[in-house]
């Protein structure tokens, strides 16, 4: 049976409450709900869109998960502009305001933790690549049109030569990304690592060797930014993004279950 | 105490990557047993679908993708 009516969006929690002007998911207003010594930030959905069903199929619309994706930071990252926030997963929705916030009553204690821990830090994100060197069979290939008898073995030598080399590259490679992942993780409070997106998602064709997250203090920001622009002298082309809402660091999961079975 | 934010000031969402975005949204974040919840193995397998759909977009029209996605977004909204 498909859900109807109405259900409630969480965005995030904090302590303190701020007004939030941007609008969240299906353009709707976002409320502050006080839940015991926190606030959650909240919107009204539909179940229509957000019900189980409905949501599962909606994840697998590219466009419907970039709209509430944007929609979803959007309010998140407002909300940390201003006060130390635990941002809730993607698309946790409950039926009402009260069950909502029933769930987060019994999980105050591990929430109040993560905002401890996320006081005065911020996210970042650190990816990098190393250019792609190109193989002498590569360059081979394209003018191989002419090539005489005899050519046939070579070319199988030259070949078994290039994926021992490119082999070694990307040994050579994943071992940089841990190494430069170690570095950056001495100035982090916590780091983690996401998986390297593929040249297609990244848009570039240089493969990346480490897709990091680091939570930074506010106040060692500088010296981050300094440690990350010294690894281009170890061969990596990086980026930096952020500051991010702690996303990468409140991955914790209170599945305390809601639905208790009676007796 | 409430403090009023203007709307507005933060415009830039456009120019994060879809992609970074959604490791971290996908990938993290407090997880409460919602009332609807999609379990944590869903959500995984919804990411990886994911990424290799923003792939096959990629691939099929390399310099527009995101031109296109955000087109549909527009048609969706003008419904």
């Amino acid at each position: 049976m498909a859900d109807t009516g109405c259900g409630t969006y969480v965005y995030a929690i904090s302590r303190q409450r701020v007004d939030i002007a941007e609008d969240g998911v299906e353009d709707a207003a976002v409320r502050g709900v006080p839940v015991g010594g926190l606030v959650a930030y909240v919107s009204t959905v539909s179940l229509e869109t957000f019900g189980t069903e409905a949501l599962r199929r909606n994840l697998e619309s590219l466009p419907w998960l970039e709209q509430t994706a944007r929609a979803h930071d959007r309010v998140v990252r407002t909300i940390a502009e201003h006060v130390t926030t635990a941002p809730v997963r993607l698309a946790t929705i409950y039926r009402s305001d009260e069950a909502m916030r029933e769930a987060l009553s019994g999980a105050q204690n591990t929430v109040v933790n993560v905002l401890d821990h996320l006081a005065g830090r911020s996210e970042w994100g650190v990816k990098a690549y190393v250019p792609r060197v190109p193989s002498d069979v590569e360059a081979d290939a394209d003018s191989d049109g002419v090539a005489g008898a005899g050519a046939g073995r070579a070319y199988l030598q030259r070949r078994r030569q290039h994926l021992r080399e490119r082999e070694d590259e990307l040994r050579r490679a994943a071992a940089l990304g841990d190494d430069l992942h170690a570095v950056l993780a001495v100035e982090a409070v916590a780091s983690r690592r996401h998986p390297p997106q593929s040249p297609q998602l990244s848009g570039r064709d240089d493969p990346m060797i480490l897709n990091g997250a680091y939570l930074i203090e506010d106040d060692r920001w500088e010296a981050f930014r300094d440690r990350v622009a010294s690894l281009g002298e170890r061969g990596a082309d990086v980026e930096i993004t952020g500051p991010w809402a702690a996303y990468s660091f409140a991955e914790i999961r209170l599945d305390t279950p809601v639905e208790v079975s009676k007796p | 105490m409430t403090e009023v934010l203007e709307s507005g000031r933060s415009t830039s969402s456009h120019e994060i990557a879809l992609a970074d975005l959604l490791d971290r949204l996908l990938a993290a974040g407090v997880v409460i047993s919602g009332d609807i919840v999609l379990s944590i193995a869903d959500v995984d397998l919804v990411y990886i679908s994911i990424r290799a759909l923003i792939t096959s977009i990629r691939e099929s029209d390399d310099s527009n993708g995101a031109v296109r996605v955000r087109e549909a977004r527009h048609v969706e909204r003008t419904q």
